[in-house]
């Protein structure tokens, strides 16, 4: 297991969110799932380490807490929804800021930069100021930095996305999405993404957990979590299940 | 593509290193030579190999040498280290605020150093020589930082807003602290208080200008060592400690040294406003965010605008000088109205 979860409670003001197990493979894409306020940012929180939380989240076998800071940081990164930068640094700058925990020389550095931003499709954007991208594009850079942060992750390292595709129009948020499952598939990283659209979970992930009251109350396939019942249960809208050229799609 | 039209446009820093050392030896070399005895240019450059080496190069009367080396030079070289200190904190402050506005001055970091002093000049007789004086105007340097930072910061980073308002509230309360110990000093003591006030470069001991220099030299080897964290911190704090900073550490760490830093320049020489404010926006300009391009051209930057201030407060009403805090005060304000348009535009 690349990232386990056990007895997990979280409390949030007077909202109380308990995972008892729950866990993400190596080669794997799971969608976190949930309506609003269900609960799934505080679970991503926990699990990126940004509030306290109590129970054990084991990155590859090994406490969180016991990890060196610096190794942990090759072995699982961090996309927030949006990330704040007040000075004028170009987006390739901004991209090589995940070199932060790696050691490598100057060379290697650059070459690894220039491949991370052509995997997040913004390499065309590398010499502009990031101040003047937009917010979709910022999204590709973050998300440039995250993967070059993992690159030299010994395990296969753990990817935690916060609704990566939000701010990307329809081609960027396929193009992402397949990047990410190709990322899962060939290198083995285990990518964990808050997603909002069920069917962009059905096409891309290989797993979802869905989240309700504070609660995790399925993780399993896809096709078999998001039947008609359980969306109308939990986002209170019945929906047709059809299939559409031979994938299952939610209308 | 016509990603060349929108590149980021940058100087080269090492050239800008370069030229900025450049200005910089000729500024200190000719701030050597302004005053009421005259010194050749070229003496002032010998100075520092003949002070350095004990050699004899030039052919300067005794007094002549005496005021080169007693009391100008001290004073150059204390502009130096008090510019370059004061604008490597400025770029350290922003970072840490990820804010373009923070400044040690802006902020009341600067004033609660001075109301330390200043409290100490009123409890303690003949306090000038002593290191009470630094060790108080660092202490309320941290008290202040602390404060500032508390009372400033949410998740999201600092607001402008309420950085401002909080330095003006510590300003605020410094002055009117500072004013009331004036009200209950004597002449002397009053005299000595006004002093902070105003800045000046002249008054320094030459204890306190080692002290100042060992602990510039040692806290920008610090900050350099930090300038790749302070880049990360600039994406947020958790996105740093996503990246492996410690970021709690990193924060205190910074917070110290700065009033380290202030609390000894303010000590030596007194409210020496803006150059922490002026000289990081004007390389961030130039050379790029990166500190660790940053922080070496401001140390530069800050000295060479500081001896240049220095020059210029002696030089308006010769023989007479004006306080060297009027100064860079006269030429910041309106520069901190610019950036204020600037952000504001930008909605930061």
């Amino acid at each position: 297991m690349t990232l386990k979860v056990r007895n997990l409670q979280v409390r949030r003001g007077g909202f109380t969110l308990a995972v008892e197990q729950w866990e993400a493979t190596a080669g794997e894409f799971q969608a976190l799932l949930g309506a609003n306020g269900a609960g799934k940012s505080s679970f991503f929180a926990a699990l990126a380490g940004d509030i306290a939380c109590q129970g054990d989240i084991c990155l590859q076998g090994r406490p969180m807490q016991h990890w060196p800071a610096a190794l942990r940081a090759r072995n699982i990164g961090v996309l927030p929804q949006q990330s704040q930068m007040p000075f004028a640094f170009s987006a390739q700058e901004v991209v090589a800021l995940g070199l932060t925990p790696l050691s490598v020389s100057w060379r290697e550095g650059q070459r690894l930069v220039r491949r991370s931003m052509a995997r997040s499709d913004c390499d065309h954007l590398a010499q502009r100021s990031y101040l003047d991208l937009s917010g979709g594009e910022r999204q590709r850079v973050n998300l440039a930095r995250v993967l070059l942060q993992l690159s030299q992750a010994q395990a296969p390292p753990v990817l935690l996305l916060d609704e990566p595709t939000s701010a990307q129009d329809l081609g960027h948020q396929h193009a992402m999405l397949q990047m990410l499952r190709d990322q899962a598939a060939s290198e083995g990283y285990a990518v964990v993404a808050v997603l909002h659209d069920l069917n962009h979970a059905l096409r891309y992930a290989d797993r979802c957990a869905l989240i309700a009251d504070g609660r995790l109350v399925a993780q399993g396939l896809p096709q078999a979590v998001l039947d008609a019942d359980c969306v109308e249960q939990f986002w209170g809208y019945r929906p047709r299940c059809v299939e559409l050229a031979g994938e299952p799609a939610l209308l | 593509m016509t990603a060349n039209a929108d590149a980021v446009r940058r100087l080269p820093p090492r050239i800008t290193g370069v030229v900025l050392l450049c200005a910089l030896l000729m500024a200190a070399a000719l701030s050597l030579t302004l005053g009421a005895v005259s010194v050749p240019f070229v003496a002032a450059v010998l100075a520092v190999p003949e002070a350095v080496l004990g050699l004899s190069l030039s052919s300067l009367e005794g007094y002549q040498k005496a005021v080169l080396l007693e009391l100008r030079m001290p004073r150059t070289l204390l502009a130096m280290v008090v510019g370059g200190l004061l604008a490597q904190c400025g770029a350290v402050m922003q970072g840490l605020f990820r804010n373009p506005l923070a400044d040690p001055g802006i902020i009341g970091v600067s004033a609660g150093a001075a109301l330390g002093a200043a409290t100490v000049i009123f409890l303690v007789p003949h306090a000038g020589d002593s290191m009470l004086l630094p060790l108080a105007a660092f202490a309320g340097g941290f008290i202040t930082s602390l404060i500032v930072y508390a009372l400033a910061r949410d998740a999201r980073g600092t607001s402008v807003v309420l950085l401002l308002l909080a330095g003006v509230a510590i300003s605020a309360l410094s002055g009117g602290a500072i004013a009331l110990l004036s009200y209950l000093s004597d002449d002397e003591r009053l005299r000595d208080i006004s002093f902070w006030q105003m800045g000046s470069l002249g008054r320094a001991g030459d204890a306190l200008l080692g002290v100042l220099t060992l602990t510039a030299v040692a806290v920008a080897l610090r900050f350099q060592m930090r300038a790749r964290a302070l880049n990360a911190l600039l994406l947020g704090e958790s996105e740093a400690r996503h990246l492996g900073i410690p970021v709690e550490w990193l924060k205190l760490e910074l917070i110290v040294l700065v009033a380290l830093a202030v609390g000894l320049a303010v000590s030596a020489c007194g409210l020496i406003g803006f150059v922490g404010l002026v000289v990081p926006h004007m390389l961030r300009m130039l050379c790029g965010p990166d500190y660790r391009v940053l922080l070496p051209l401001s140390a530069l930057g800050g000295a060479l605008l500081l001896i240049a201030a220095d020059s210029l407060s002696r030089s308006v009403i010769a023989p007479a000088e004006v306080p060297v805090g009027i100064v860079t005060a006269l030429m910041g304000a309106p520069f901190f109205m610019l950036l204020l348009l600037q952000v504001r535009r930008r909605g930061l």
